[in-house]
């Protein structure tokens, strides 16, 4: 690739991510408020359940913080995780019109969608963040730049599902719907509300495996306790991202030749 | 000199899909690069070159895989089998509205739209003084939404965006004739500026107006293959004759004596239509109009006699100033007589056409195949007067 290529596709990929942004968020009623709202409310609705309800009160590792912040650090990158994986699915299947008329890189429209998802995502969560350091959390924001690479791997991560997610989803509809059951499957099997000291010995090991679960935790102990990662989970964590990433982006262009085709 | 786009035995294949099978194995085999035997294929072994600067119509009936060629080459589909080279930028408007999003504005539909070819922001802004210019619209209906808008507006919208763009390639599929009347000629203008400067043009219409205005040569589809290429004029009146015989209008036992000529084919709004065409039993070909209609000075009639393999027999030419301008507002009639009689029996195609001063055609009034009957020993178009004698 060429590097005028390079900057047209920047261009393109610049002008959809602005326009994915504008037309998801910001046209709608409450604009940029629907960010922060929603999660909010999901949030406050955990929160009465396991605090009110359930009564939850001990959290190994975290019992300084109190549950709402726990869950908090730990909700919004699932957002951002979730929320661009569901949108990252449909982004060639819903720019059908498009792929039809105009000769576009079509990988771009997956990039633009995903990126839009984290980019908003993450200003809710400095939002939040700065909420709860006003109600009286300590947040050790000097590790926020550790956060924010920990971040960087997931969206990586995130982009890679998106390309196989995407591509599968012109050639079988029923995706879309079987992804909206998977990640509630996976809300529930990564430690987001509840720590991974409190699973089983016996199922355990295999809730180690869930790469995400390793991202929340990392974040989490960085916001929290001012705790670094581990290196080397870093460094698994990277390469599975970009291992991933490559594979994903293997299998976008193998069936992108036929997208046209099925669509 | 390089050429722009070229095709080498690109071959396109649809897949049939009706079931969730038929989409997994879809999958499956374009994942694993194997054959898909549940396909159509819509274009067969279609090689083609284009040479900067030449203007090239694609011409066939509906379904015969021009738009599917014409999206191939804009890159938008991809070939089951073949190889396409392409250099440049290529604009193309495949359909009407391409890229435009029905819920934003005029303006913020130029500004994206311009963002898919690859113009940067600050570029977006130089351009749209020229683009609004073009397009004829004014500021309210630009900031109107797309959906609002008329075909014909959509038209001008996209259409302008193209004439800023200055492709090497422009691509265009039926949208000339959306437009109306003044906004299609701005359009022509504006392309045969744009091939005089060096542009190449690949467009697919149904208006054999059109194609003998702009291109040069001219490619026939029938069932995703090349059935005749070569120049558009030729090409158009095969394709034309061909048609003309599928509609079972011609070439059925016409006696030359009593040629039927069926309503005038009169695509051009400076003269309504003619109310009258035949050919009585003397071979006068009588055509008569009312009054209103206008023949402007330097205007001609030209008729042509073609034979079966698109021969040219006979070109004649009749000016139209000197012999309609005296009555101009009364119903006038123009009779010309032919004779036959030196056609040896065969099959010859009549084309009568009404040109302007620029030979730009304005109106198609004949365009008829008839058949002279009888037998012959000799071979050719016409009879010559001849003796044989021994000495």
């Amino acid at each position: 690739m060429s590097r005028g290529q390079l900057q047209v596709q920047y261009t393109l990929f610049q002008n959809l991510l602005n326009r994915q942004i504008r037309e998801q968020y910001l046209s709608s009623l409450g604009g940029l408020l629907w960010v922060l709202l929603l999660p909010m409310m999901l949030l406050a609705v955990y929160s009465f359940v396991f605090v009110e309800i359930l009564k939850v009160k001990e959290l190994p590792g975290f019992d300084a913080t109190g549950f709402i912040p726990y869950l908090a650090v730990a909700f919004w990158p699932w957002f951002m995780f979730s929320d661009s994986l569901s949108k990252g699915c449909q982004s060639i299947t819903s720019n059908r019109e498009l792929i039809g008329k105009i000769a576009l890189p079509r990988h771009i429209l997956v990039f633009s969608d995903v990126s839009a998802s984290f980019v908003l995502h993450l200003a809710g969560y400095l939002v939040i963040l700065l909420l709860l350091q006003i109600s009286g959390t300590t947040i050790h924001w000097v590790m926020l730049p550790v956060v924010l690479c920990l971040l960087l791997i997931l969206f990586v991560f995130t982009a890679a599902l998106a390309l196989f997610v995407s591509a599968t989803q012109v050639f079988i509809r029923d995706l879309a719907h079987m992804l909206t059951a998977l990640l509630m499957l996976l809300f529930f099997t990564t430690p987001i509300l509840y720590t991974l000291e409190q699973i089983p010995d016996q199922y355990r090991q295999w809730f180690e495996l869930n790469p995400l679960h390793h991202v929340m935790t990392a974040i989490r102990e960085c916001l929290l306790t001012g705790q670094w990662p581990q290196l080397s989970t870093m460094l698994i964590m990277t390469a599975t991202a970009v291992l991933l990433l490559v594979a994903g982006w293997w299998y976008f262009n193998r069936l992108s030749t036929r997208f046209e085709d099925f669509l | 000199m390089t050429p722009l786009v070229t095709l080498s035995d690109v071959s396109k294949d649809y897949p049939r899909t009706t079931t969730r099978r038929d989409r997994l194995l879809g999958l499956l085999h374009t994942l694993t690069r194997s054959a898909d035997r549940h396909v159509e294929r819509v274009l067969d072994q279609i090689s083609l070159v284009i040479e900067p600067g030449q203007s090239m119509a694609i011409i066939g009936e509906n379904g015969a895989g021009k738009s599917t060629l014409l999206k191939l080459i804009a890159g938008v589909l991809h070939p089951t089998e073949g190889q396409i080279v392409c250099r440049g930028l290529v604009a193309a408007m495949l359909e009407l509205g391409g890229g435009f999003h029905p819920e934003y504005s005029g303006i913020d539909n130029l500004k994206s739209a311009a963002s898919l070819y690859g113009v940067s922001d600050e570029g977006i802004i130089s351009l749209l003084p020229d683009i609004i210019q073009f397009s004829g619209l004014d500021e309210a209906e630009l900031n109107q939404p797309v959906k609002t808008y008329s075909s014909g507006m959509q038209a001008r919208l996209g259409f302008s965006l193209m004439t800023a763009l200055k492709p090497d390639l422009l691509i265009t599929d039926e949208v000339l004739s959306v437009g109306d009347e003044s906004f299609q000629k701005k359009c022509i203008t504006w392309i045969e500026d744009y091939l005089s400067s060096g542009g190449t043009l690949l467009m697919v219409s149904h208006s054999t107006y059109h194609i003998q205005k702009l291109c040069q040569s001219a490619m026939w589809l029938e069932q995703g293959k090349v059935l005749a290429s070569g120049d558009a004029f030729v090409v158009c009146q095969a394709y034309h004759r061909q048609s003309l015989e599928q509609h079972g209008e011609s070439l059925n036992s016409i006696d030359h004596r009593a040629i039927q000529l069926d309503q005038a084919i009169w695509d051009h709004q400076k003269c309504a239509s003619l109310d009258d065409i035949q050919i009585n039993e003397t071979n006068v070909l009588r055509m008569s109009w009312p009054g209103q209609q206008r023949l402007e000075a330097g205007w001609r009639f030209r008729f042509r006699v073609y034979g079966t393999d698109g021969q040219l027999i006979c070109c004649q030419n009749l000016n139209a100033e000197e012999q309609f301008r005296r009555a101009q507002d009364e119903p006038h009639v123009l009779r010309t007589h032919w004779s036959f009689s030196d056609l040896l029996p065969g099959h010859y195609t009549l084309d009568a056409v009404i040109l302007d001063e620029t030979d730009g055609l304005v109106s198609n009034l004949v365009d008829r195949s008839f058949r002279i009957p009888g037998r012959s020993r000799a071979f050719g178009s016409l009879r010559v007067a001849h003796q044989w004698r021994s000495e």
